[in-house]
């Protein structure tokens, strides 16, 4: 290559930077056109994993790990350590900035991560060459628009920067800020997540090292120790409810993994062909067959260079060992119980990095072959465009921006002014009563200073579930679905009724639907004993005054998503 | 031109692909050009049999990327549609 052609090579790439920085930053703008009235991400986040931070961050005990500190919010008294570790950086966010601030800021950082992760990844280790430089740009491009659970931290968007990290030792190239990385990792992923499938991912390339070389990397192994290590000391409370929290029975004990699986050979295969094609919606969709095609492409100028050919392999096994992990469970569940309550197929969340890997090197496999450029850049926009349109925080956010919303923004979700309404109209301190939610997720009350009986939880007592079960003991028998779901299950600890089933319904039922609950089945009884004083109801409840129910008022705001019909158990007036 | 390398695959397994998975109209196209390649090359016109070679390379590479876009816009389409199209996915689209 001659100097001038070097030189312009050099000035297309700085431009090349500098345009796909901008596209990076694009997915971040809804956010500060609309604040508050931006769509936030509501499975599993709002309504779950975003208020366990938001519930932590103002109980004042987040940092307390003795076994008997309960967060007294939630179920009459839920111990502390059944929340997530206090030394996450999430809360962090949450503490200095407040809930929604923090979701942003957290949003913007992680993807932003994954972004720099798997640019500094492949330019130093995979595509080193000037001319391979619009290949790197674009596929950490994709990754970073890739639609990953953010309330999980860099769990998936920061694994490229922890191979990073764990190459350079390996390939002696170590720097101070390498074990900054590993260290770091573990207070801004989720262990139950990221850990155990980073440890596989690592100990494999370990043990491959080992046989290639046949010497083993003692500094790769250190590093690999630090890691397991700091990721103990950060969730020490999770191991403190394991191991210490004496006469706590998790609810967990009575999962039945096969509430919602089926065990035969074609609903295994369906699954794997399912997490193959689209991946899993708690790691972060990708649409892989345009990938999969280009590293078919890829084969042809591959020879015996096999890198295209074992991430397509690791690909397919994580894939394999997703879709048939049920039969791993059926056949060793009873002598390894951990298997069942873990759930080690979680290893899925690797398929977003390896894929974006795979295309990487496909890539510029192909653009070996000749002058391919404007080609791949094409595959490049292609491939960017599926997961920009994958994106479903992205993609409400444009709808909330063009004025089409399909579902509710975060200020007409947690609907705080609705909310004071009713908290003024029972007018008692929050904390001196109880209430349960119907026909939405408990966590909207939560976030507006509620306590509340009811919840979705990832741990709480077993005998906990048994008390709350007799309430909606009635509705269980009535629909088997719901038995199955909530007895086998039972993270949702809800007020559930056989006329909205165990689906959207059952808590998202907004104040656009005209549903009403006729034949409600609720033991008020037991739901008194248990300190029950209020029901928030998304919907009237037409059979009240046989169920003992008084009707207070009803509740709307121009703001809010819900309207509430506010229910007093009538003994109690 | 070298013509022994443009002779050397004759594209008809890319053109089946193409033809029967991926991008048909490009794919039925590029089987034309294969099978034109073939009748060249019978009748000994090694001039016909490269350009028919290079166009069904031309349009083999082409046919895929078409492919690839055309799956573009099913997957805009199934995402922007969301719930209705993917049940499993309906709690995000």
């Amino acid at each position: 290559m001659s100097t001038e052609d070097h030189t312009n090579l050099l000035k297309k790439n700085k431009l090349a930077r500098i345009v796909v920085a901008a596209i990076c930053l694009l997915q971040f703008l809804p956010y500060l056109l609309l604040r508050d009235n931006a769509y936030v991400r509501i499975h599993d986040t709002l309504e779950a994993e975003w208020i366990w931070y938001h519930l932590l961050a103002n109980s004042g005990v987040a940092l307390n790990a003795g076994p008997s500190v309960v967060i007294e919010q939630v179920m009459n008294g839920l111990y502390r350590n059944a929340f997530h570790t206090g030394w996450s950086v999430l809360l962090l966010w949450i503490t200095t900035l407040g809930t929604f601030k923090a979701y942003v800021f957290n949003y913007i950082v992680v993807h932003l991560i994954g972004f720099v992760g798997m640019y500094v990844l492949l330019r130093r280790h995979f595509l080193r060459g000037a001319h391979q430089l619009y290949i790197v740009l674009g596929v950490a491009l994709c990754f970073s628009w890739i639609p990953v659970f953010t309330a999980l931290g860099v769990s998936v968007a920061g694994q490229p920067l922890l191979v990073y990290a764990f190459l350079n030792i390996i390939k002696k190239r170590t720097k101070w800020y390498d074990y900054l990385i590993i260290i770091s990792f573990p207070f801004y992923s989720s262990i139950v997540w990221a850990g155990p499938p980073m440890f596989a991912l690592l100990g494999i390339y370990l043990i491959d090292f080992f046989k290639i070389k046949k010497t083993i990397p003692i500094q790769y192994l250190f590093a690999l120790i630090l890691l397991a290590v700091v990721y103990i000391l950060v969730n020490f409370q999770m191991f403190s409810l394991m191991f210490f929290q004496d006469g706590f029975i998790s609810h967990r004990v009575e999962y039945n993994y096969f509430y919602d699986k089926e065990l035969s050979i074609l609903a295994s295969v369906k699954e794997f062909f399912l997490l193959f094609l689209i991946s899993h919606y708690h790691v972060g969709i990708l649409f892989s067959l345009p990938i999969l095609v280009i590293s078919a492409m890829s084969f042809y100028y591959d020879g015996e260079e096999s890198l295209v050919k074992s991430l397509l392999w690791m690909i397919v096994g994580v894939c394999l060992f997703y879709g048939f992990y049920n039969w791993i469970v059926y056949l060793f569940a009873a002598a390894i119980p951990l298997i069942e309550t873990f759930k080690f197929e979680r290893v899925s969340i690797l398929l977003p990095f390896l894929w974006c890997l795979l295309l990487a090197v496909s890539l510029a496999k192909i653009n070996q072959q000749g002058n391919y450029q404007s080609k791949i850049i094409l595959l490049l926009v292609f491939q960017f465009m599926i997961i920009a349109f994958s994106n479903d925080e992205v993609l409400h956010n444009v709808r909330q921006l063009t004025g089409q919303p399909k579902k509710p923004n975060y200020k007409a979700y947690f609907a705080e002014d609705l909310f004071k309404e009713v908290e003024q109209h029972i007018g008692k301190p929050k904390e001196s009563y109880r209430i349960v939610s119907f026909g939405m997720n408990s966590g909207i009350a939560q976030y507006n200073g509620f306590y509340t009986l009811d919840g979705l939880q990832a741990i709480y007592g077993l005998d906990y579930k048994h008390q709350f079960r007799k309430i909606i003991e009635g509705e269980l028998d009535k629909d088997p679905t719901l038995k199955n779901y909530f007895d086998n299950w039972g993270n949702r600890c809800y007020v559930f009724s056989s006329e909205l089933g165990k689906e959207d319904a059952a808590y998202m039922n907004g104040k656009h639907s005209t549903k009403k609950i006729n034949q409600l089945s609720l033991n008020t009884e037991a739901l008194k004993n248990m300190g029950g004083e209020y029901i928030f109801s998304s919907m009237p409840i037409t059979n009240h005054i046989s169920l003992n129910l008084q009707f207070e008022r009803e509740f709307d705001h121009k703001d809010s998503y819900w309207r509430i019909y506010l229910y007093k158990l009538k003994s109690l007036k | 031109m070298n013509i022994s390398k443009s002779l050397e695959k004759n594209w008809l397994r890319e053109s089946l692909f193409l033809a029967l998975f991926w991008f048909p109209p490009i794919g039925v196209l590029t089987l034309y050009y294969v099978v034109q390649r073939e009748k060249s090359l019978k009748e000994g016109d090694i001039s016909q049999a490269v350009r028919h070679s290079s166009n069904a390379r031309y349009w083999v590479e082409n046919g895929i990327i078409c492919g690839i876009g055309f799956l573009t816009l099913i997957a805009a389409y199934v995402f922007i549609k969301g719930g209705d199209l993917i049940p499993v996915l309906s709690a995000f689209y």
